[in-house]
């Protein structure tokens, strides 16, 4: 039977694609059907469609194989067909593997359709155009929706994280956060890295408002061949995403919702207030300090020290975070002869309460898709109204919670405002991090309109044009208040209040014409579009601030209440906009199913660079070899169901950077108190440089792939080798400060070059036929990251916090950093250490202090001369397996992730192991001392005494940590209802309830609270420096469709 | 049919509404004026001159940080502060050229150099009032003169920058004698154009007065006495300048560009948004909250004790010396500050152990129980009994001990002051030593100590060392000649390769 699929399909598929892409969906499920000619009369037969749990499927398509005599099942799952005697019936539902079944002589025919976890048969949305996922010539990675909508995630880019490979997710547990995408590593030194999202033809940055639950497909684009159509958005990857749509047939309503706890996976061990002040005063004496003067409260036996206040600051600080999602949608439609229409209606609610006292995200979402065909017109539109208030954290409270001091009580009703704080007894400048959140009130309002209407007409059966016109509009309000009173030592103004608010809108317009040429000659298939596009981006906000808020008789916090009168509020705003006009076109062409090619072109012009280089032409091209159409191949091998070799290359470009960044302007915002009034006299001056000549980036990308689906699809493999080249990346480095312009707006320039390479793997194997379901998704990704070139004047990018440095012949933002040979023991050791021509190198050091390496053999330890790079930025190696398995209305799926290779300079351990007397200590690890010697953590010495800093908590490879973990990223478990119990609510109705387990084991070495995390931007990466860990949620759900 | 006919009609009336306009991708940026409009009349002269003024404010220059370089790391100052880079910043242990303390006054003293830069590049062209223009040159000029002057005291040979930079400007690194050199050409242009003084809505803008104790400045740095007292001759005799009958006014929001000043640093506390260069930032100080006592500021910085005794001085009717208890805060001599007892618990006390001795020059203790980053308090940066005590100094250089001798009895006979005056005779040598211990009694915290070490050439000396060592334990940590000069940023050695690091960083 297999073997006749090639002759069929060049009858049916011209049928088909002329219908592309009005009518995928019935192109996908013609193409499994099969001509007969030898067909006896007929006879009715019945039976019952189940899905893998035993449930009636409803809306199952039953089709006698090569006639076009077809029937769908009722709300249970049941048909009746007329079908001759020895027919075979094609069952075939959206998801689910089609199955083909010979009647023979039987009346009843019941079949249980697995459901299709390959996916091999789909389309796929490759730029403008669609493509059966087999013709694919390009590295795109489908996300499986269903199964990643199985971790409770707010937002869709978390879901990518190990289970897309060549994808890099780096994110935090902060609710309402985006996390950082990088498809393919980081191929820009000086803009957004982030990929461009394309939400049913619509181009957004503002993922963050998707309901997870919306999404119907989601596929990323990683190569050159698939992005270049993006043009100048493409360089980063693009993740296209398609919404649900309501079906012909009866409507449906389905309904979820789980609600769930979270919690920190893991806290330091640090000590209390009696270990504390024991290892505190120690510090002091040891630098030959009297502790009394300074830290009088850590002297035992003296009337200062007091335990009778011993807090654990992470007790106090950490709670259980609760989270909460609830969406119900209401789809249908109707399919008639030409016409057809379809509606969906989706509200959701989101909310999370994080893991401290403060931070939330809570989210409303309302979304319209509905669609309208008729003749040869049809009409598509979608729309999300979103509404998001987020509470942000305050200051550095994940530093702060470790640093201060267990002898401070978190509330002290003898402070200004109630909060303990540091005092004369107890020395300590750290904010109190509760305080922190009560007093200080950040928050963001935001209201969002994303949509499209999309138009289309077919002049004929081959040539359709096309007008998408979308917006994407948010509106934001921020909100940044102080309540009064102190929460740390040193702050003595008696009213702290304060209101800023920033409100603003962003607009993005996109309007898209396309003509579509759609044709098959014989063996020939020519898939060609053109196409004209203007996009333009306005952003403007107006920001206020007023400070003297009355407490009396509660906050007021609006502008007018700011009420004190020698601080007048003050206002400002900026107005930004950014225009683009494009010319693109793409053409998929193949023989026989068999060769095939890709072409793409796109011409960007844009408002952001200098006026000389506005535009650019991007361009890509593809080959595919579907080694196993051939008949030599089929016969040899004929467990293959498929196997095809491809390759592509192209060019694409990114525009990500500020605008007008090409003109240099004036700063009319500066004062000046002068006379005798001091009254603020108005200054003006050009604060930074423009960049002259600035153009796109561009990045060259090389793909070879391979695609492989063998025994009956269950076994099934994606492999690709790249390497991308970033030419002409915008470099902003610091210019050298005597220019005058440090901390601007660097001026960018288009010099440098980075290149990634590395390996995508994607294995997997299902095996659903049987009552008893498994499967499993391996995916494997590595990536080498490293600048090739770099400014001619400037070969050197110094890191956030001068701890990382970008150079060529160095990935990225590469830790640079002091090494740490050791801990010295003896005073001889000491005075062993020397250079090569007998100089001491560190004369000052004491036994118990850091050795630290003399890299340039110049007798002394400087920043200058004896830093270098250690560690590594990017994993080596990231992967993820997802394992699953179901069994009579259970099912399970496992979910690991990790990465290897990458180190972490751990910032937030500095503030409990710098053995500096004024934190908070870390009780796992043991200082140095002359009878308990240790070759790791130097001895105890505050910094500030007599003898001088022991430099002991420098910047060294002391703090760098193995960034490595694995992690039991998800574990959910779900129980479907028979239907025996849950037709009683309706026919067709479903009920599953599950819980779900996130973030519940990790294995790694690193001593932080979290070795997932983001770093502090582009040259900050790998440095944890205090951001909100990610969390461990457990949830429980139920899922009803009626 | 129909119907297609219509949507067909639909259709074409939305592509009408995409159609091209030709100016689609010419933006101009709403927000910000381009360079090429502004620079155009004298009231952008007017505002570029006022701009370079407002970088005195930051935070980085003398807001706060110039303070820790000339204050917190003399032997006048010490730190406790927990502040490990800080720390190791003011007691020499400071390995980490990346360190901010440096790094963020290099930037932001530059940051006025490339705005007075601005101004001598624009405003020549501008057509406007011919003096007024001269004036705002010659302002532009002393500014720029001003962050010269301090940055090589602190960084010693610097990239000197005289024209308008831009992305490829890079400059060679010269000796201190050449920024010195420049520093003379400039301020001897400035003087001649700057006026001797302002109407009531420019005060505080720099005049002639300022310029010229600047020159003065530069010359005593160099040793050059006969030079350096023909300026502080010409300041003197042209009894523009007196000393207040107060010595506290000095250093008060109350009585600010007084008679006695020369030039001081505006600062108003109006503002408390932080930050800079925006609509409604702060103008304020933030060396009040950083020296402030504890229980108010942050006491990075507080006072070596030997300074109190050195306040050993009595008044004509026997007290001690009125500067001391104008100068410090100490349990003995405030023993209630900011309302507060200084000592002891009682009465909302602030706690501090009664050995301690703090700053109280330009706290607001006078004016209110509490700190903030934003005092409003001038920092007087040449002030009339300095240019005194300048010239007494140089004069006992020439050789004339005896002429030196009127010069400091005016100083420490100022009315709220009126020590018994000295007499007798002096040798050179004698008088060099009185004339430390009075410039270190009227001028203390006031950051002229590192210039005058540097001018004594105490780190050069080993009897200087010692004495520093004797007097505050941090220089035990000070090595010479590493220790004289700050590490140049570590960013601007790897970015402009031509750079030399200072010795031993």
């Amino acid at each position: 039977m297999r073997k006749s699929v090639p002759k069929m399909r060049r009858l049916v598929l011209p049928a088909a694609l002329s219908c592309l892409p009005l009518q995928p969906l019935l192109a996908h499920a013609s193409a499994a059907t099969e001509m007969r000619k030898d067909t006896p009369a007929a006879g009715p037969v019945t039976g019952r469609i189940v899905d893998e749990k035993g449930q009636g499927l409803p809306g199952v398509n039953v089709l006698v194989k090569g006639t076009n005599v077809g029937t769908a099942t009722n709300a249970d799952g049941r048909y009746t067909i007329e079908a001759p005697a020895g027919a075979t019936l094609v069952f075939s539902y959206i998801g689910y593997a089609s199955q083909e079944v010979a009647v023979g002589d039987r009346a009843t025919v019941d079949v249980a359709l697995a459901p299709d976890a390959r996916s091999l048969s789909d389309v796929v949305v490759v730029g403008y155009l669609t493509q059966d996922r087999q013709n694919v010539t390009s590295a795109v990675s489908s996300l499986n929706v269903k199964e990643a909508g199985k971790t409770p995630v707010p937002t869709l880019t978390q879901a990518f994280q190990g289970r897309v490979a060549g994808v890099q997710v780096e994110n935090t547990g902060s609710p309402g956060a985006t996390p950082n995408v990088l498809i393919r590593g980081v191929g820009s030194t000086g803009t957004n890295t982030n990929p461009l999202y394309v939400i049913d033809g619509l181009w957004t940055d503002n993922i963050r408002n998707l309901s997870p639950t919306d999404i119907e497909s989601t596929t990323v684009l990683k190569d050159a061949s698939s992005t270049a159509v993006y043009g100048s958005r493409g360089a980063n990857g693009v993740v296209v995403i398609t919404t649900k749509r309501g079906k012909g047939g009866e409507p449906q309503v389905s309904a979820n919702g789980y609600i769930g706890v979270e919690s920190i996976y893991r806290k330091y061990n640090l000590t209390n207030h009696s270990e504390w002040a024991d290892r505190s005063a120690q510090a002091y004496r040891n630098a030959g300090l009297d502790p009394t003067l300074r830290m009088p409260g850590a002297v035992k036996g003296t009337a200062a020290y007091s335990d009778a206040v011993d807090t654990d600051w992470q007790k106090e600080f950490f709670r259980t975070g609760k989270v909460q999602d609830y969406n119900l949608t209401f789809s249908g439609g109707s399919q008639g002869e030409k016409s057809a229409t379809n509606f969906l209606i989706s509200a959701g609610y989101f909310n999370q309460d994080g893991i401290v006292r403060g931070p939330s995200f809570e989210r409303y979402n309302v979304r319209l898709n509905s669609g309208f065909t008729r003749g040869k017109l049809k009409i598509t539109q979608s729309a999300l109204l979103t509404h998001i208030n987020t509470t942000l954290l305050n200051e550095v409270p994940f530093v702060d919670v470790l640093a201060e001091l267990p002898g401070i009580p978190v509330y002290n009703p003898a402070n200004f405002g109630g909060y303990g704080y540091g005092s004369a007894n107890l020395f300590n400048y750290s904010v109190n991090p509760i305080g922190a959140q009560e007093i200080l009130n950040r928050t963001q309002r935001n209201n969002l309109l994303q949509g499209n209407v999309v138009g289309e007409f077919a002049f004929t059966d081959w040539l359709s044009y096309r007008l998408n016109l979308g917006i994407d509009q948010q509106d934001f309000y921020d909100k940044n208040a102080r309540k009064e009173g102190y929460i740390r030592l040193g702050e003595s103004s008696p009213n702290t209040t304060y209101l800023f608010e920033n409100r603003g809108t962003s607009t993005f317009l996109l309007a898209e014409n396309t003509l579509n040429f759609n044709k098959r000659f014989g063996d020939h298939s020519v898939n060609a579009l053109l196409g004209y596009s203007e996009q333009r981006t306005k952003f403007d906000n107006a920001t206020a601030n007023a400070t003297g808020f009355s407490s009396q008789p509660q906050y007021f916090f609006v502008l007018s209440q700011g009420l004190n009168t020698a601080t007048p509020a003050n206002v400002g705003g900026t107005i930004d906009e950014f225009t683009k006009r494009s010319y693109f076109s793409q053409l998929n062409y193949d023989y026989k199913n068999r060769y095939l090619v890709t072409g793409s072109f796109r011409r960007d012009g844009s408002s952001r660079f200098d006026p000389t280089r506005r535009y650019a032409n991007f361009g890509a091209g593809s080959l595919g070899w579907r080694i196993s159409e051939e008949d030599f191949f089929k016969n040899a091998l004929p467990m293959v169901n498929n196997l095809k070799l491809r390759a592509s290359y192209g060019v694409n470009g990114n525009d990500q950077i500020i605008n007008y960044a090409y003109q240099a302007v004036v700063n009319r915002g500066i004062f000046y108190p002068l006379g005798t009034g001091q009254a603020l006299v108005p200054a003006a001056t050009q604060p930074g440089l423009e960049s002259r000549g600035i153009r796109w980036e561009s990045r060259y990308t090389t793909d070879f792939g391979l695609d492989l689906a063998m025994l009956d699809n269950r076994l099934t493999l994606s492999a690709d080798y790249y390497i991308s080249d970033t030419k002409g990346t915008l470099v902003s480095p610091p210019l050298p400060g005597y220019i005058g312009t440090a901390g601007i707006n660097q001026p960018y320039s288009n010099v440098g070059e980075l290149r990634n390479q590395g390996f995508e793997l994607a294995l997997g194997y299902h095996e659903s036929r049987k009552a008893f379901t498994y499967g499993a998704d391996l995916t494997l990704t590595t990536l080498r990251n490293e600048v090739r070139r770099l400014s001619d004047i400037q070969p050197v990018i110094p890191g956030d916090l001068g701890v990382t440095r970008t150079e060529v012949g160095q990935p990225i933002s590469r830790l640079y950093l002091l090494d740490m040979v050791g801990v010295f023991q003896t005073q001889d050791e000491i005075n062993n250490y020397r250079s090569a021509d007998g100089k001491i190198i560190q004369p000052l050091a004491q036994p118990g202090d850091v050795k630290f390496r003399d890299v340039n053999g110049d007798g002394s330890i400087t920043y200058s001369g004896d830093r270098q790079f250690v560690g590594r930025p990017f994993p080596t190696l990231q992967g993820g397996l997802n394992l699953t398995a179901g069994f009579n209305g259970i099912d399970v799926s496992v979910f690991w992730q990790g990465q290897t290779g990458n180190d972490i300079l751990n910032v937030t351990r500095t503030s409990v192991e710098n053995l500096y007397g004024d934190t908070n200590f870390n009780r796992d690890i043991t200082p140095w001392t002359a009878d308990n010697r240790s070759n790791t953590t130097p001895r105890l010495v505050y910094g500030g005494g007599a003898e001088g800093v022991k430099n002991n908590e420098l910047a060294s490879t002391r703090w760098v940590e193995d960034g490595s973990y694995l992690r039991l990223k998800n574990v959910q478990i779900g129980y479907t209802f028979p239907k025996t119990l849950t037709s009683k609510i309706s026919g067709s109705s479903t009920v599953r309830v599950f819980v779900t387990g996130r973030n519940i084991v990790t294995f790694t070495k690193y001593t932080g609270f979290d070795p997932e995390t983001p770093g502090t931007g582009l040259f900050g990466r790998g440095l944890d420096n205090g951001t909100y860990p990610n969390v461990r949620t457990f949830t429980g759900g139920v899922q009803v469709n009626f | 049919m129909k119907f297609t006919k219509i949507s067909m009609l639909a259709l074409a009336g939305l592509l009408a509404t995409t159609s091209c306009k030709k100016d689609l991708l010419d933006q101009v940026n709403p927000t910000f004026p381009g360079t090429g409009q502004f620079w155009k009349s004298q009231s952008d002269a007017n505002q570029g001159v006022l701009a370079i003024y407002s970088g005195q404010q930051i935070f980085s220059t003398y807001s706060l940080y110039w303070h820790f370089a000339t204050t917190g790391r003399t032997d006048e100052s010490f730190t406790n502060t927990p502040d490990a880079g800080l720390n190791q910043y003011l007691v020499f242990r400071q390995i980490s050229t990346t360190d901010a303390r440096s790094a963020f006054l290099w930037n932001d003293l530059y940051r006025m150099i490339f705005r007075a830069n601005q101004v001598l590049t624009n405003v020549p062209a501008i057509s406007m009032d011919a003096t007024l223009k001269k004036q705002y040159l010659a302002e532009a000029l002393f500014l720029r003169s001003l962050c010269y002057y301090d940055l090589t005291l602190l960084f010693g040979n610097l990239p000197l920058v005289t024209t308008l930079a831009n992305s490829e400007t890079r400059v060679p690194q010269v000796a201190q004698d050449q920024v010195y050199a420049q520093l003379v050409t400039d301020l001897t242009a400035a003087k001649a154009d700057l006026p001797l003084s302002y109407d009531a809505t420019n005060l505080g803008r720099a005049t002639k007065g300022a310029a010229t104790a600047l020159l003065g400045k530069v010359y005593m740095q160099q040793r050059k006495w006969t030079e350096a007292s023909a300026q502080f001759t010409e300041i003197i005799g042209a009894n523009r300048y007196s000393l207040v009958s107060n010595y506290a006014d000095n250093f008060t929001e109350a009585n600010e560009n007084n008679s006695e000043s020369i030039y001081e640093v505006q600062f108003s506390g109006v503002n408390k948004t932080f930050g800079q260069d925006f609509v409604g930032a702060a103008e304020g100080n933030e060396r009040a909250q950083f020296f402030g006592p504890p229980g108010i500021g942050f006491t990075d910085v507080e006072v070596r004790p030997w300074l109190f005794s050195e306040f050993s001085d009595r008044t004509a009717t026997g007290g001690s010396d009125p500067r001391r208890d104008a100068t410090l805060f100490s349990a003995v001599g405030t023993p209630t500050i900011y309302g507060r007892p200084f000592a002891g618990t009682a009465n909302n006390g602030l706690n501090i152990n009664p050995n301690r001795v703090l700053w109280r020059k330009y706290q607001n203790d006078r004016s209110r129980g509490f700190e903030d980053f934003f005092s409003g308090i001038n920092i007087r940066l040449i002030r009339y009994a300095d240019v005194l005590l300048m010239q007494a100094e140089a004069l006992n250089e020439l050789g004339r001990p005896a002429d030196a001798l009127p010069l400091i009895n005016q100083v420490r006979q100022r009315p709220s002051v009126n020590l018994t005056p000295l007499t007798g005779t002096y040798t050179q040598a004698t008088m060099r030593q009185q004339l430390r211990h009075e410039r270190i009694t009227e001028l203390a915290g006031e950051g002229m100590r590192w210039s005058d070490l540097v001018r004594y050439q105490s780190f050069k000396t080993p009897e200087g060392l010692s004495e520093l060592r004797a007097r505050d334990a941090d220089f035990n940590n000070f090595i010479s000649p590493r220790n004289e000069l700050l590490p140049i940023p570590q960013t601007e050695i790897d970015i402009d390769k031509n750079l030399r690091q200072n010795p031993g960083f």
